[in-house]
């Protein structure tokens, strides 16, 4: 049978610690109970088993866990709002769901549905509204995550059971995940990440640890909150762990880190290493099938300059097709092309560009314009759709730059008869999540277009300081 | 800081700080209270290296990320006092 996240059988764990919190904790037992009143109260207001219910919380409480497992637990789809997104996004990406489960911080901005309000300790403080039509249900579906997309919408991902069960199912034995073995919490749950950090971990009777929101802010906080919640296992992104190095985080008791989402950069992982003793694993795949290859980092990999993605999971079948739409055999490169589970059973055409050699997978870019920022993908025509949106606007492009202290950073170029970047900047910021806002606007009395007419994208890459924000 | 320039007062460093929040970090209208908590505000990790990389342009000195205690510093008023110990 396909494993799905139900109180009932969390309740069996008993008074094992589910979440770990620095100042409070909760057992199996009540985190079960807990999400069960959750859903009985959804399905008392209506929401029937495939329908889509929206999470928002706003403070990382535990009461996100309580939801979640609530929602799950009421045969619905989870529609997770990330708090640091503005409600705009909310609104758009909450569009089709019957209900909402939220904490007091975000029940004052979340979507107008029916509601059901917790504490940050999962406790029901109240429910509003009934669900008032039926809808199509989506019963083979655990969640719906929303990414950039390139038609200037958030992009809808449908996340089935069946995929979540066995990359659960497989993480559990990569990473050797036992009943109390603690799991750092890291990524938000609209970032398919977080699905290791609460449904791996709460299947393998393992323990949660949460960090509130701002110890994550700054460096001495981060180490010094980590240090105090002792994980064994963290999977994040290279840049977070880029900050824990950084931070002088020690790595006492960790044994496995697993990373994904952007390229670890050789250098940083050898200043990694030279920290930790845990294992490493470079996890890859897109949202859409979640992670397909996977590489445990060996000694002689820190000698080259690249990573490899490694080799196929055991439930993803990994092909490389060509131009032509034909199946490469042995070594090449191609597109990457994932069937299987976590694929929702078809055929998952990635737009990854990746080479085989020999026994191994490596990444070799993009084949449309979609980049990392801080490992989020971007799709810069998403943020040119919203750039054209504003008033005075004729033309956009959207390319990356190297930031010393940031990053990679998104540069917007715009056309425009209204200079005013500030005012471009912060009506981005109340549409888009943060980390797509441009982080400076230069204005161009005409782009650069090739002689055909189209934007001249390379024309715009690479360092300018003439302009001003 | 060069000897000959003299050192920003505290209403000069907060009215910058101030003004550089919400205009370009947590892009809003709204002023921003001295006593507003800026984790509420939105305020996070990205936030913090745009704040430390613009105190590094405007005022001329260097604060690394690990020097900053997010539980003694939670407000504008408090960031003010930290930065001014930096611009002495």
């Amino acid at each position: 049978m396909t494993w799905r996240l139900a109180a009932e059988a969390l309740a069996t764990r008993g008074d094992t610690l589910a979440l770990r919190g620095l100042t409070r904790s909760m057992s199996y037992r009540v985190l079960a109970g807990r999400g069960q009143a959750v859903a009985d109260l959804l399905v008392a207001a209506g929401v029937k088993a495939g329908d889509r219910v929206a999470l928002l919380s706003g403070g990382r409480g535990h009461d996100e866990a309580v939801g979640l497992l609530g929602i799950l637990s009421s045969g619905a789809v989870v529609v997770p709002l990330d708090a640091g997104h503005p409600p705009a996004r909310w609104a758009r990406i909450a569009d089709g769901c019957r209900a909402v489960v939220t904490d007091e911080s975000g029940a004052r901005k979340a979507p107008p549905l029916p509601r059901v309000e917790l504490d940050a300790e999962g406790f029901v403080l109240g429910a509003h509204g009934d669900v008032e039509e039926e809808g199509a249900g989506e019963p083979d579906l655990t969640a719906v995550l929303h990414t950039s997309g390139s038609t200037g919408s958030p992009k809808a991902v449908p996340i089935a059971t069946r995929g979540l069960d066995a990359f659960t199912a497989w993480m559990i034995q990569l990473v050797g995940l036992e009943p109390g073995t603690r799991v750092l919490r890291v990524a938000e749950l609209g970032f398919d990440l977080a699905w290791f950090d609460h449904l791996a971990t709460f299947r393998a009777g393992g323990t949660l640890c949460t960090l509130p929101r701002r110890s994550m802010a700054s460096g001495r906080s981060l180490r010094e909150g980590v240090e105090a919640l002792r994980p064994e296992v963290i999977y994040g992104v290279p840049s977070f762990f880029q900050r824990l190095v950084d931070a002088g985080y020690g790595f006492d008791g960790v044994r496995v880190i697993c990373f994904a989402g952007e390229v670890y950069p050789l250098p940083e992982l050898r200043r990694l290493v030279q920290q930790c003793e845990a294992r490493l694993f470079n996890l890859f795949g897109p949202t859409e099938t979640n992670v397909c290859t996977h590489h445990e980092v060996q000694p002689s990999d820190l000698e080259r300059d690249e990573l490899p993605i490694g080799i196929a999971c055991v439930y993803a079948d990994c092909a490389l097709v060509n131009q032509r739409g034909e199946t490469i055999e042995g070594d090449g490169l191609g597109e990457l092309v994932v069937a299987g589970p976590t694929a929702l059973g078809g055929r998952c055409a990635t737009r990854d560009r990746v080479e085989r050699r020999g026994d191994l997978f490596w990444f070799r870019g993009r084949l449309d314009r979609m980049v990392k920022i801080r490992g989020y993908r971007v799709d810069p025509g998403e943020v040119e759709a919203a750039l054209h949106g504003q008033p005075g606007v004729t033309g956009a492009a959207v390319v990356v730059s190297e930031h010393p202290r940031l990053g990679q950073v998104l540069i917007a170029h715009v056309e425009s008869t209204v200079v005013d970047g500030r005012g471009i900047r912060k009506a981005l910021a109340a549409e888009l999540p943060p980390y797509m806002v441009p982080e400076r606007v230069i204005h161009h009395d005409a782009l650069p277009r090739t002689s055909t007419g189209k934007l001249d994208y390379r024309a715009l890459e690479g360092p300018r300081e003439e302009s001003s924000r | 800081m060069n000897s000959n320039v003299p050192s920003p007062s505290r209403t000069e460093i907060q009215r910058s700080l101030a003004a550089h929040l919400t205009d370009e970090v947590l892009l809003r209208d709204e002023p921003l209270d001295e006593n507003e908590d800026l984790f509420d505000a939105g305020f996070d990790s990205m936030s913090l290296s745009r704040l430390l990389v613009f105190v590094e342009e405007r005022f001329g000195v260097v604060i690394p990320d690990e020097d900053v205690v997010i539980d003694d510093i939670t407000t504008l008023a408090d960031m003010t006092t930290f930065v001014a110990g930096y611009c002495k």
